[in-house]
């Protein structure tokens, strides 16, 4: 994004033009999807392999849903950036999620250009939250 | 037959008011998950 040095993603939707879709999002970006995942169990996973800057994960999946990937990744690994991008929009769902750490949660119907604010303000924020700490991600 | 009326008449209205009182699930906007998400990561601090 606006690092020099790309950053890494990792993709986690069962349906494979929506992952092609946001490859292509992320890619205008600047940043580098290392990994995809079809279901969450998946996208445990990869995250366990490649340790990617960002995670996005959609919530109706096969095997293992988004939100209890999302505990799964954030129980393992506490600073893992992760942003839910789905098609529930459920209050219940959006603060399930915020209460297990997920950095945002995104509609999937949102415009492409509102789409990549969110995320790129996201990783910003996550930036600055980590450099506050003392960490760098 | 009359009383028989009358407590079917009074379970349909019980029946109504609670799927009335019933919580909706409400879908969020996106800029309302933004103010959701920016006033929870406000009260974990």
């Amino acid at each position: 994004m606006s690092e020099k040095q790309k950053v890494t993603a990792l993709l986690a939707d069962d349906e494979a033009h929506i992952r092609l879709f946001v490859k292509a999002t992320l890619a205008s970006m600047g940043c580098s999807v290392v990994a995809e995942a079809a279901n969450g169990r998946e996208a445990v996973e990869q995250f366990r392999k490649h340790r990617p800057d960002v995670t996005l994960l959609d919530i109706n999946m096969p095997v293992m849903n988004g939100q209890q990937a999302l505990e799964a990744i954030r129980a393992e690994f506490p600073d893992a950036f992760v942003i839910m991008l789905t098609s529930l929009s459920g209050t219940e769902a959006v603060e399930t999620c915020i209460a297990a750490g997920a950095a945002n949660y995104i509609r999937k119907d949102t415009p492409l250009a509102e789409l990549k604010q969110e995320i790129k303000q996201s990783w910003l924020d996550h930036l600055v939250e980590r450099k506050a700490a003392g960490t760098q991600p | 037959m009359k009383l028989k009326y009358e407590l079917a008449r009074m379970l349909k209205e019980i029946a109504e008011d609670e799927r009335r009182q019933a919580k909706p699930k409400r879908a969020l906007s996106q800029e309302q998950i933004r103010a959701l998400l920016k006033q929870r990561k406000k009260e974990q601090k």
